[in-house]
């Protein structure tokens, strides 16, 4: 029901502002001094460490009131507030409750829309001239209809040239960067090395004709811009690149990381770059420069495959998003969708050109627009302000001409990271090397790894990871196989104690044959029983689910393992590997809502969803051939 | 002498201007005063405020043609604020009144913290919240966990025998590694909060090792995984820290009240000017509510 045509609107309002080139003029600024960290308390205790690394779980993507299209719904909190919720302890909720975490993350990047970052909010102070905008009054109105007529208003001003009619765009300038500043300040005054780490970062809101690119940008360390590169100057993502490019030079590293290419229309993972000019080498590698990582969860629906592109896999239509962002407009589910098919795309260019663009690893996110991050099913508060504050508001949502209903909403996802300890650089290092993986918002832990020679046993010994290292590659990695070798694949997944037992391990591949992409799903490690090495399937299983209590019938496994090797293998084929971990099913978040209600969970919807996490790809080549 | 007076010159001259009043009065009605309200008066210092607020936004001073685009939407401001003041918007209409009471708002809060507090008065504020900063529990412990999955119904018998065998012979924490079975969690676990306890194993484990005394083998507790024997090591019970500990955290927590109570505050200090009469419906209503 709304919040969307945020995309469609910054797209537009800032292609119109573009016009003004007021907006291009702050790339030519010196870089900010890098912000003084608050005074460090004394801590008698060095940071926790691991070499062999700990899965840490955090949000990437969370928007305050700083974004327009979160000011729009109601919600005032800000980083500040969004820090907190992480953190574990009590915020306001636009429904006038306090909301908390039923456990704290480990890490939060509070991203919000580069573009008019904190003009919404300045329009609600009478000391700042941007409130004597002709829009300012409908734009601070608590009325749903006003303020949403009226940022449809700013993106039709936007979209015809004339936002400086509407907004000064000079005070909006200045509003900016210290809303920028604001983000700085909350990402630095929250960050406790070792214990919850902060991201200072952003959402760069590119969506041409309605095609989702959006990205986040996210920066290691303290040293960033004065103000953020925005989807203002340029919707371009090779222009993006360019300026990550240049900060790179300049500062500490940064990266960009793709969401919702559900969404894209086919565009997120495309054959051709922003020009319609085929890719070539130095685009592959400009590309996984940039944006090593993907966010393949978040409240608008997963991104990992369709069923009408991966009719052979009996869990692929788990959460999807069927419309564009902003809009009803159906898309179609098209291979530059999805990330599967992404990986098989990039396996074809490899095959074919020798360079893969899609290489990326995977995460979640939420992205919501609460300063939280409502990753529980049985606990959801919802995503969009007052577009869905409480259960009796979300459970009658209808689609509208501009947005679907909020019942085609995910509960969040997260990250998860492999990294020597919770600080900035472990965490921001692990998202570079790819040892992470995405899941649907469970705190599900899984170790994925391959090598040439992992004894069988391996999973049974006491220092199996040790030696996984050792003589293997962690997911995101790349595996060379002396000639006449195999890969070995160990996964070790534990799963949530809060959520469901885990229910099965899967390893999805993908190759080339004759030119074309292919696709297999091998189910590895059963809750109950052995996969059928004829059909490559666990035994069917009865768990479930109590629909008036949500309560789990069936145990579900509290870990699995496997050492397994690919029954087709063939070294002259370039190949790709992921896991997949699937848990027993538990309700649905909109079922939760009809129990609290009294009501039937609503139809046309899924009542139960098996939640998932899925690893960061291992990439297979042989050293004679196969790429 | 009557009949001249009637007919002189000055008698008719009054009578007429008489007249002639009453009918500009009944023309014109009385005189209101309101012509003042549609004269909007522009003077040199109007011009001093403009050139100032102008420098503040843009850091310079305005150009003249900049000036003159300054003064024409000063006029036009104020002449449609005299028309809706006029218009008696600001009684009647929502978006207008939210403004206000948002100006209201805005006012408080630039009343809360004025400028950084001392260390004194940190001090106080931590002293007056300090269950707030109570640093939680710690546990130090040991854990073997029974595998469920693997061992089937014997989980429980087969946790019990290791219990007996682990209280005779209460080996190295190096050697816990091969009691038990394998799980992704860790043997040894130092200083972990209640938090940290309870997301890496769940409510009911907490729960239980809470319970556990140091210094001894105990279980099997469960877990969201299954059965575990555990060693508590050490417990360091809840315990306030130093204010310098926790200064940063203080200080946060201080702006953020003080935001809410100055507008608080604002609101009870108005309001006591104003008395709130309720009707009987309204009355009615409040008693329900409290009833």
């Amino acid at each position: 029901m709304n919040g969307f045509h945020r995309c469609i609107a910054l797209g537009s309002l800032i292609s119109g502002l573009t016009c003004h080139g007021a907006f291009s003029r702050v790339e030519a600024m010196p870089a900010a001094a890098p912000t003084a960290l608050p005074e460090q308390e004394a801590s008698s205790d060095a940071i926790p460490t691991n070499p062999l690394k700990e899965a840490y779980f955090g949000d990437l993507h969370v928007h305050t009131a700083l974004s327009i299209d979160a000011f729009i719904t109601q919600t005032r909190t800000l980083p500040d507030d969004a820090y907190r919720y992480a953190k574990g302890q009590p915020i306001p909720h636009v429904s006038g409750e306090t909301i908390q975490l039923s456990r704290p993350l480990d890490f939060l990047g509070v991203t919000d829309h580069s573009e008019i970052i904190g003009v919404a909010r300045a329009m609600g102070d009478p000391s700042n001239p941007l409130s004597k905008s002709e829009i300012a009054a409908d734009i601070t109105s608590n009325d749903y209809e006003t303020t949403h007529s009226a940022f449809r208003r700013v993106v039709a001003a936007g979209s015809s040239g004339e936002a400086g009619t509407m907004i000064d765009i000079q005070a909006a300038v200045g509003t900016m960067r210290s809303a920028w500043q604001e983000v700085i300040e909350a990402a630095e005054r929250h960050y406790e090395p070792g214990t919850f780490t902060t991201f200072i970062a952003y959402e760069w809101t590119s969506a041409p004709n309605m095609a989702n690119l959006h990205r986040n940008v996210i920066f290691r360390g303290a040293n960033v811009p004065p103000i953020p590169f925005a989807s203002t100057t340029s919707s371009r993502p090779e222009d993006l690149w360019r300026f990550l490019e240049n900060w790179r030079t300049r500062g500490d590293d940064v990266l960009a990381i793709p969401h919702n290419s559900n969404a894209s229309k086919g565009l997120m993972f495309d054959l051709v770059d922003s020009d319609g000019a085929p890719f070539d080498a130095e685009y592959a590698a400009r590309r996984m420069l940039n944006e090593p990582s993907v966010e393949i969860a978040q409240f608008k629906g997963a991104s990992e495959t369709h069923p009408a592109l991966s009719p052979n896999d009996e869990l692929a239509g788990f959460e999807l998003w069927e419309t564009v962002v902003g809009g009803t407009e159906p898309v179609e589910p098209v291979p530059g969708s999805y990330v599967r098919s992404a990986y098989l795309r990039g396996l074809v260019l490899q095959a074919e050109k020798g360079f893969n663009p899609y290489t990326f690893g995977l995460i979640g996110s939420s992205d919501s627009h609460n300063s939280s991050s409502a990753v529980d099913e049985f606990n959801f508060t919802g995503g969009h302000g007052n577009a869905d504050m409480t259960a009796e508001v979300r459970l009658n949502s209808r689609p509208s001409t501009l947005t679907t209903s909020s019942l085609n909403f995910s509960a969040a996802g997260l990250a998860g990271v492999w990294a020597e300890a919770n600080t900035r650089e472990a965490i921001f290092d692990a998202l570079r090397r790819k040892e992470t993986f995405g899941t649907s918002g469970s705190r599900i832990k899984v170790r994925f790894f391959a090598g040439a020679d992992f004894p069988d046993d391996l999973p049974a010994k006491a220092n199996a990871v040790e030696l996984a290292y050792q003589s293997g590659v962690p997911m995101g990695g790349d595996l060379r196989l002396p000639s006449e070798t195999s890969p070995r694949f160990f996964v070790w997944a534990l799963r949530d104690p809060l959520s469901a037992g885990l229910a099965r391990v899967q390893v999805v591949k993908g190759w080339v044959e004759e030119g074309e992409a292919r696709e297999a799903i091998f189910d590895v490690a059963c809750a109950e029983g052995a996969p059928d090495p004829a059909t490559g399937r666990c035994p069917e299983s009865a768990a479930g689910v109590d629909l008036e209590t949500c309560k789990p019938t069936g145990e579900g496994a509290a870990q699995l393992q496997a050492m397994w090797r690919d029954p087709q293998f063939d070294a002259a084929r370039p190949v790709v590997y992921y896991a997949r971990v699937v848990e027993n099913p538990t309700c649905r978040w909109s079922t939760w809502d009809a129990i609290r209600l009294g009501v039937d969970p609503p139809t046309g919807y899924p009542a139960t969803i098996q939640e998932r996490a899925w690893t960061s790809p291992i990439w297979v080549a042989t050293e004679e051939g196969g790429g | 002498m009557k009949r001249s007076i009637l007919r002189s010159p000055l008698t008719h001259v009054l009578a007429l201007g008489a007249l002639l009043a009453v009918a500009i009065l009944i023309v014109h009605g009385p005189p209101t005063g309101d012509d003042e309200t549609r004269r909007v008066v522009i003077t040199g210092s109007d011009l001093i405020q403009l050139r100032a607020a102008f420098a503040r936004t843009w850091q310079r001073e305005p150009t003249e043609t900049e000036l003159r685009g300054e003064l024409q939407k000063l006029i036009r401001e104020e002449v449609l604020y005299r028309e809706a003041l006029a218009r008696g918007y600001d009684r009647d209409d929502v978006v207008v009144r939210r403004a206000m009471q948002r100006k209201m708002e805005f006012l408080a809060e630039s009343q809360g913290l004025r400028q950084p507090p001392s260390d004194e008065e940190i001090q106080a504020y931590f002293a007056l919240r300090r269950e707030r900063y109570s640093l939680p529990v710690e546990l130090s412990f040991v854990q073997i966990y029974f595998s469920r999955d693997a061992r089937g119904q014997g989980v429980e018998g087969d946790a019990l025998a290791s219990l007996e065998e682990l209280r005779r012979i209460d080996p190295d924490p190096d050697a816990l590694v091969e009691w038990g079975d394998r799980i992704m969690l860790d043997t040894v676990y130092l200083d972990q909060t209640e938090q940290q306890v309870r997301s890496a194993f769940g409510d009911e484990f907490c729960a239980g090792i809470l319970a556990l005394e140091p210094g001894s083998w105990q279980g099997p507790v469960r877990s969201g995984y299954g059965l575990h024997l555990v060693k508590v090591l050490a417990r360091q019970d809840s315990r306030l820290p130093e204010w310098t500990e926790v200064r940063s955290r203080v200080l946060a927590d201080m702006e953020f009240e003080a935001a809410g109570a100055a507008r608080e505050q604002l609101f009870q200090e108005i309001a006591q000017n104003y008395r709130v009469v309720f009707d009987s419906d309204v009355r009615r209503l409040l008693e329900t509510v409290d009833g």
